[in-house]
């Protein structure tokens, strides 16, 4: 009796599963995702390999169904820094985005560079060290500097079935 | 007092030199204007490529959206949508420069009924108010949807043209010392 029970319980959900499917939408390869930084960065306290959050703009939607919720993180890394230093020779940072989390928690996979750089004050430093003082070649450019809010253009990289 | 025949004669003379004046300006403007167009007009196909090229092979885009990027705040959420990728200049920015454009061939062009080199004065004064309203529109942000900002930049870059060829043209006229109107 206990197996015909099971039996039947499994019928009833193969057959559920047949009439409705989970429906699934493709998330196509290109798709524009923009990305807004949560944190504020300076070139003197990241380091190579850091991790950067951004959260997600607006929704991104595929037909009329949202993939990627508004306000998803994603993950981007420190890819290049230049410390700012001497001879007034600016700082930059380089942010690459790596991954975002779609609406039914699969990592997606996301393309998209960013480069943050400091004021770079070489030339002047350099002409006021030559004419006036060789003291002025000591003078720092600026570190490299962005606030929370720095917008970033990604793309999803690859094609994949978003479960809804 | 000059006979009605004297007084035409000196209107016609009058007209030669504003003629001349015209003749000898022309290319000068024509040059002029030629790279002011051309150069608004190269802003608003980048802002149109840009997409694209995201869309056909991401980052081929990238250079036209940091280029511009100096001249517009690139807002994801204000800007219009080419190919699921944001366009690299706001519907304001994207309106004012075709709006410059316009009002620029149309009064260099005179192509409106009662544009002449002796309404030069109306013309700025037009422009200067349609700048004036685009403006403050901009300051109070009236409205935030697409298609009115789109509109908003229209109506002050064409103001803007007037003011433009109104002000290029007095100064060129003052130059030459000519351009007397009757």
């Amino acid at each position: 009796m206990y197996l015909i029970f099971k039996g039947f319980v499994l019928v009833i959900v193969l057959a559920w599963g047949i009439v409705f499917p989970a429906s699934a939408i493709e998330l196509k390869s290109n798709t524009f995702v923009s990305l807004v930084l949560q944190q504020n960065l300076n070139s003197k306290d990241l380091e190579l390999g850091d991790v950067v959050r951004f959260r997600v703009g607006p929704d991104v939607v595929v037909g009329n169904t949202v993939v990627i919720e508004s306000g998803a993180v994603a993950i981007s890394q420190v890819t290049a820094i230049d410390k700012h230093g001497m001879i007034g020779k600016g700082g930059s940072i380089t942010l690459t985005v790596s991954e975002v989390v779609a609406v039914d928690g699969q990592s997606i996979h996301l393309l998209g560079q960013k480069t943050v750089k400091g004021d770079d004050e070489t030339t002047g430093t350099v002409v006021v060290g030559v004419v006036l003082c060789p003291l002025a070649l000591l003078n720092k450019g600026d570190a490299a500097s962005a606030g929370e809010g720095l917008r970033v253009r990604a793309v999803v990289a690859g094609n994949y079935e978003i479960q809804i | 007092m000059l006979s009605q025949q004297g007084e035409r004669q000196l209107k016609s003379k009058v007209i030669m030199s504003q003629k001349s004046s015209d003749s000898s300006v022309r290319p000068i403007f024509d040059v002029l204007y030629f790279f002011t167009i051309a150069g608004a007009l190269a802003l608003v196909f980048s802002a149109f490529i840009a997409p694209i090229a995201n869309w056909v092979a991401f980052p081929a885009g990238e250079p036209f959206y940091e280029f511009l990027a100096n001249i517009c705040h690139q807002d994801f959420a204000r800007v219009f949508y080419a190919f699921t990728h944001p366009m690299a200049l706001c519907p304001r920015c994207v309106g004012g420069y075709v709006g410059l454009t316009i009002g620029l061939i149309v009064s260099w062009r005179k192509l409106l009924i009662g544009m002449n080199d002796c309404s030069l004065n109306p013309q700025f004064g037009i422009g200067t108010v349609l700048a004036i309203i685009a403006v403050g529109e901009a300051y109070v942000s009236l409205n935030d949807f697409g298609f009115f900002r789109l509109f908003s930049g229209a109506v002050g870059g064409f103001g803007f043209g007037l003011m433009t060829n109104a002000v290029a043209s007095k100064i060129i006229r003052m130059t030459m010392r000519r351009g007397l109107c009757i």
